[in-house]
């Protein structure tokens, strides 16, 4: 596990350094929930209130790391880095450790950031901060191995295109920052299957202390965690001979 | 050191490489030449483990190409063509990196990552991202990340590759140091370095070896005066 640890450290550094990881990641998401509290102060819609956006805007920060992730393994592969690597005596596991672990940090630090943000603009300090944040693990583990799959199959250009098309997506059947009733019954149904607003859901109803249920949508978040998994470890270990 | 026997690649109706057979010694730098497309790559690529061959088999350091690839894996390293470098990451923890993933220890790591970076001549850089070092030094950094797992064979693909004419001399230096202590396998379109670098020669086409032997060998075979001009005379045979 040594060698996958360095392969991790590696990685970590890699998309830490680069300054776009802290401008799309942190500071975007830091700068929606700032913007949506000066539109709720004029506007008083419920979605806009930082209990609703908070959640909504860590979970669309998320995202990102798919598409950190995803244009990582992408590159590693155009610049032969990967052809280095599978010369070395890793094995499959070390690989799928090294890719995936970059993203616990970068997304600790993104929700770090908009919890913080959101104490700023009104959230109360309470434990439910911790539950939020630690219901957020299931689809941060989904983020990363989508941006593993991603990454295994596609080139740079693949997956700055699809991942654009997956952060957008994502916002808008997530009903990060709307409603997703005024989406119509038949969108609402597509995103109901979906695991963006069982998400953002799941840390809305903890963080505003309300007594609704959270385990069907973390199921739903988790399940979706677990099938990119398998297809990340199936994909990678078939593109590249493992 | 290395032996191959029968070994063929094909990757559908393309034959890449055709019935090769191969014996490199332990400590001989050997060449693979031949035009874009003549199979060096992929001949590279099967005998470090990196491609099944469709048939055929091979050995190395008497180990099984594919059942004993683990052990082969850690006692092997390359540079490849594209220069493989972290290019967020500094020289030293480049060197690191890639000592750690092949598994020594961290008490061993920074002290090989030094020798490293003085034996290839990168003290001044040694704290620069990759990504801002010349071509020259970058290849220099690639190369030096493959000797830091103190391989017993060496492949090298094009390592001097569009570098400029002092930084491939500087690369030739340490690539003579290496001679006779690694097993060496390089491939490359300059047949100058083919001949100023080489124990022996391989020269192929469409997958299979058309010449082999030491540079004088080769111009005995040929008739011709220069390594350079064997080489066009063995490929428009088969042209023609």
């Amino acid at each position: 596990m040594m060698k996958a640890a360095w392969l991790a450290k590696r990685n970590s550094k890699e998309i830490l350094r680069d300054p776009l990881s802290l401008v799309l990641g942190v500071l975007l998401p830091v700068f929606l929930i700032v913007l949506f509290y000066i539109i709720s102060k004029n506007a008083p819609i419920e979605v806009f209130n930082s209990v609703n956006i908070v959640p909504g805007v860590t979970v669309f920060g998320f995202t990102f790391t798919t598409m950190f992730i995803g244009l990582l393994i992408a590159k590693d592969k155009s610049s032969s880095f990967l052809t280095r690597l599978f010369i070395s005596p890793l094995k499959s596991r070390d690989y799928i450790f090294g890719y995936f672990f970059p993203s616990l940090p970068v997304s600790f630090i993104i929700a770090v950031c908009c919890l913080l943000t959101g104490i700023l603009v009104g959230i109360p300090l309470s434990w439910n901060l911790l539950f939020t944040f630690l219901s957020f693990l299931p689809f941060i583990i989904f983020s990363s191995f989508i941006g593993v799959f991603l990454g295994t199959l596609c080139n740079e250009n693949q997956v700055v295109a699809l991942g654009n098309i997956y952060i957008i997506s994502s916002a808008m059947l997530g009903g990060a920052w709307m409603d997703l009733n005024v989406l119509g019954k038949n969108i609402k149904s597509v995103t109901d299957v979906l695991p963006f607003s069982h998400a953002i859901e799941a840390s809305r109803i903890i963080l505003s202390g309300r007594p609704d249920n959270i385990w069907a949508h973390l199921l739903i978040v988790t399940g979706y965690a677990i099938l990119f998994f398998f297809l990340s470890i199936f994909f990678f270990n078939k593109k590249m001979n493992l | 050191m290395i032996e191959a026997k029968h070994l063929t690649k094909k990757f559908g109706d393309v034959v890449a490489v055709d019935d090769l057979n191969l014996f490199i010694a332990r400590g001989e730098l050997f060449s693979l030449l031949g035009l874009n497309g003549a199979g060096k790559t992929t001949t590279i690529k099967m005998l470090s483990c990196l491609m099944r061959p469709t048939t055929g088999e091979a050995t190395i350091m008497n180990k099984h190409l594919i059942k004993d690839a683990q052990y082969i894996k850690q006692r092997i390293n390359v540079s490849p063509q594209e220069t493989a470098i972290a290019p967020n990451l500094n020289v030293i923890e480049n060197l690191k990196m890639i000592a750690g993933i092949y598994g020594f220890s961290r008490h061993d790591i920074p002290q090989k990552a030094d020798e490293m970076v003085a034996a290839f001549n990168l003290s001044d850089v040694r704290k620069k991202k990759a990504r801002l070092l010349s071509g020259g030094m970058q290849r220099r950094l690639s190369v030096a990340m493959a000797l830091i797992t103190e391989p017993e064979i060496l492949f090298l693909d094009e390592p001097t590759l569009g570098l400029d004419v002092i930084a491939r001399r500087e690369l030739w230096a340490i690539i003579r140091q290496l001679k006779g202590k690694k097993t060496i396998i390089l491939t490359t379109h300059y047949l100058e370095e083919a001949e100023a670098l080489s124990d022996r020669v391989a020269i192929m086409y469409k997958g299979r070896i058309k010449a082999i032997g030491t540079v004088g060998e080769l111009l005995d075979q040929t008739g011709a005066d220069t390594l350079e001009n064997a080489f066009i005379l063995l490929n428009e045979r088969e042209i023609i």
